[in-house]
């Protein structure tokens, strides 16, 4: 069995930063320069321990006498250990790892093709993801401006579109940082373009979402179209950023939207459960008036109206037998 | 149009305050020249025919409500208003009624009929009166000198002097206006005249010396009722009380709006107004911007409504019924903007009193209607009474569409109101807008 030794220099998140197959003639360790093995390492001694190869073609570290020793585990000092794949020793704060050079791997993973849907979001251009950036905000603020009815409203506007994109930018932030810190991937502006194209594209279905409310006010599950507009957005958005942070497939990234979307589901079901129902004196009901053309608004006939307010009457008095159980 | 609540012991109820408007009362008004008989002769005389009336509390054993009750018959038949003893109909099973002896001694009644339209009640005090009231009409002219009797807020009998002053114009049923200070704790004592004659029972106060009386007259139906009755309680007062209620509601609605109804034009349209001769009708403007030459918006109310409203309980009332016009014009908004500003104004339009004891939770039907002369956004929203079986509050809002710089805000309120008249009244309210 070919061994290989890892050399992990001091750090958290060391990468491996050099390899030695393990031969015939014994390796030798330490800070100082004559070392087959030279460690920057101000806790190794100059020499600090020797391989040695065994009869049975086996490998043992024998330590020389170190001020640190050898380290096995989590604080145990040995001055001999024998090296089998998978053991790790430290010697300073330099961690040696011992791999099997024959030990089965995983096949490659595919990059992804140039010129199809799988190319990454992070590696738009910037001016498309700049111009994201600019769209997003011009969306929210004319959506402003289309429902200013008193004076000053700029103010007001500027005030939302600046909330907006404050939030935005938070977002993101935390997106790109999460990434980099897991990942070492940043792209703080792809993740902040989804999240400002996120924000325009509900901004123009909630307007949307007005008309319809207005021109079809009958329409049943018209109550529940914005729970399930936020948990298609949810179930949209996650994905995005995740191309853009992480090499998961295709399937894998929505298949955690749609378990991000579950898990926000789940909260709203669980904040109805609890939610006690407090009586109101005030009778809410969908108030949107949209400035149409009547001849675009579907109406309903007097003789119509009269059967939904017999319908009405009908619902009332279910509601007032139940309060009576 | 609300009466304040919840009423403190003894409370005696304040009218609406459209009538705040009205000039203070002139207490010179009432003649002092004229020979009358010395106040504290007419105290002397009927003070012991007048007894304090109170609801326990059966929980605390205390006071709930203080009232006051007199005397009308030798077996011992007390009047006072329903509202002193509404706990005790409402939730009998968590009060009791007293009468207060002269000697201070606390004797249970029991609630023989109530008159929940004019606030009316006859108690059985089980002993005989040796000096009672004799209900009769009497003449009274406007200035004439009354007395009214009560317990003031639980501080002793007292006697209050007043002038009469004819009855309320903007009732569908006759009210007494009594210049004098009725206050908390009287409602349910008389206002009778210097020989000792009941003109009126007290019930209600808006302060400053305006007072208001339930006539003799609906005294007099009621006892001729209980004689009627046998002087038998009744199985289940609120039973009757619900029947009361649904007969009102049917003589004050049954043919409202019935005919061609009345219109006033405020800006570009044709609303109804003044439905019957009781409603009184106030109006207003508002700009957006004062300051402006051209404002970005303008807003004009016309409101139509009664003097009207059947105290049930501390926190439910019936028989209200309102009218609001409400419309908004522009100049400066563009089609959306003016959309979004009637959306927020439509969204605003409801709100009617009430309790989770009293009544069930709103469920409301919005609908685009081909109104007959204009489409309409319709909603009508609508809940049950839970004791006073088949009585319905409903609020109906219409808003008219086809305009881009206009719109027209309508809302319809009645409480207390059976399902064929609100059904009725929505057709016909539709047929009452339009653009001019």
């Amino acid at each position: 069995m070919a061994l290989i030794l890892e050399v992990l220099p001091p750090g958290r998140h060391a990468e491996v930063r050099e390899r030695h197959r393990l031969g015939d003639a014994p390796l030798t360790i330490g800070r100082a320069l004559d070392n087959v093995l030279v460690l920057d390492d101000l806790h190794a001694d100059a020499h600090h321990a020797r391989v040695e190869p065994q009869p049975d073609g086996t490998w043992v570290l024998v330590d020389l006498g170190s001020v640190n020793g050898l380290g096995v585990g989590r604080d145990e000092r040995v001055t001999r250990v024998v090296l089998r794949p998978g053991a790790a020793v430290t010697v300073g704060r330099t961690t040696l790892r011992v791999q099997d050079a024959g030990a089965p791997l995983p096949p490659a993973l595919r990059l992804p093709r140039a010129g199809t849907a799988g190319r990454s979001l992070a590696h738009a251009s910037l001016p498309v993801l700049l111009g994201v950036l600019v769209v997003a905000p011009l969306v929210v603020a004319s959506d402003g401006w289309l429902e200013a009815t008193a004076r000053g409203a700029g103010t007001e506007i500027f005030g939302t579109v600046l909330a907006f994109g404050v939030l935005v930018l938070l977002w993101a932030g935390v997106w790109a940082l999460a990434a980099r810190v897991v990942l070492g991937r940043f792209h703080f502006v792809a993740h902040a373009a989804i999240g400002a194209a996120a924000v325009a594209v509900l901004t123009v279905l909630g307007e949307l979402h007005g008309l319809l409310a207005f021109l079809a006010p009958a329409m049943p599950g018209a109550s529940q179209l914005t729970t399930a507009t936020a948990l298609a957005a949810v179930a949209v958005v996650v994905p995005l950023h995740l191309q853009v942070a992480t090499h998961l497939g295709t399937a894998a990234r929505w298949r955690v939207g749609a378990i991000a979307a579950g898990i926000v589901l789940a909260l709203l079901l669980v904040s109805h459960a609890v939610a006690t129902d407090e009586f109101s004196p005030m009778a809410e009901f969908d108030a949107t008036i949209r400035t149409v053309s009547p001849a675009l608004v579907p109406q309903e006939g007097l003789d119509g109206f009269r059967a939904t307010r017999a319908d009405l009457k009908a619902d009332v008095d279910r509601l007032l037998e139940s309060a009576a159980r | 149009m609300r009466r304040a609540r919840p009423c403190p012991p003894g409370l005696v109820l304040p009218l609406a305050a459209l009538l705040a408007l009205l000039p203070a009362s002139p207490r010179a008004a009432a003649a002092q020249d004229e020979p009358r008989e010395a106040t504290s002769t007419v105290f002397a005389r009927y003070s012991e025919r007048i007894l304090k009336v109170q609801v326990i509390e059966t929980s605390s054993d205390a006071k709930g409500t203080i009232g006051t009750g007199f005397l009308v018959s030798a077996d011992g038949l007390m009047m006072t208003n329903y509202h002193v003893i509404s706990d005790r109909v409402q939730e009998p099973a968590k009060h009791r009624v007293e009468v207060v002896e002269a000697d201070g001694r606390a004797r249970p009644v029991e609630v023989l009929a109530v008159d929940v339209v004019h606030d009316l009640a006859v108690l059985r005090i089980g002993r005989p009166a040796t000096s009672w009231f004799t209900l009769a009409p009497v003449p009274v002219r406007q200035g004439d000198r009354l007395y009214s009797l009560g317990h003031p807020n639980d501080l002793g009998l007292s006697i209050v002097e007043g002038t009469y002053n004819g009855n309320l114009k903007h009732t569908l049923y006759p009210k007494i206006h009594f210049t004098g200070s009725i206050n908390p704790g009287m409602s349910g004592g008389p206002t009778i005249t210097g020989d000792g004659r009941v003109v009126g029972v007290n019930v209600s106060t808006m302060g400053e010396q305006r007072s208001f009386l339930v006539p003799e007259t609906q005294a007099t139906a009621l006892l001729a009722r209980v004689q009627a009755a046998g002087f038998r309680p009744a199985a289940d007062l609120t039973v009757e009380i619900a029947q009361q209620l649904t007969a009102y509601q049917e003589a004050y609605l049954g043919t409202l709006l019935e005919g061609a109804p009345r219109l006033a034009e405020v800006g570009p349209f044709r609303v109804l107004t003044e439905p019957a001769p009781v409603f009184r009708c106030w109006g207003g403007s508002e700009r957006s911007d004062e300051a402006e030459a051209e404002p970005t918006y303008t807003e004009i109310w016309h409101r139509c409504g009664t003097d009207d409203e059947v105290f049930i309980a501390d926190d439910q009332s019936s028989g209200t019924i309102e009218i609001v016009h409400r419309v908004l014009t522009t100049q400066k908004l563009n089609a959306a903007q003016f959309g979004a500003l009637y959306s927020q104004r439509f969204r605003f339009a409801g709100f009617v009193d009430g309790s989770e004891k009293h009544v069930t939770e709103w469920r409301c039907a919005v609908r685009n209607v081909r109104a007959p002369h204009t489409p309409v956004r319709a909603v009508l929203c609508l809940r049950a009474l839970k004791r006073m079986p088949g009585l319905y509050d409903a609020q109906f809002h219409v808003a008219l569409l086809g305009r881009r710089n206009a719109g027209l805000i309508s809302t319809l309120t009645l409480t207390g109101a059976s399902w064929a008249n609100i059904d009725r009244l929505a057709d016909r309210y539709l047929e009452g807008l339009a653009w001019r």
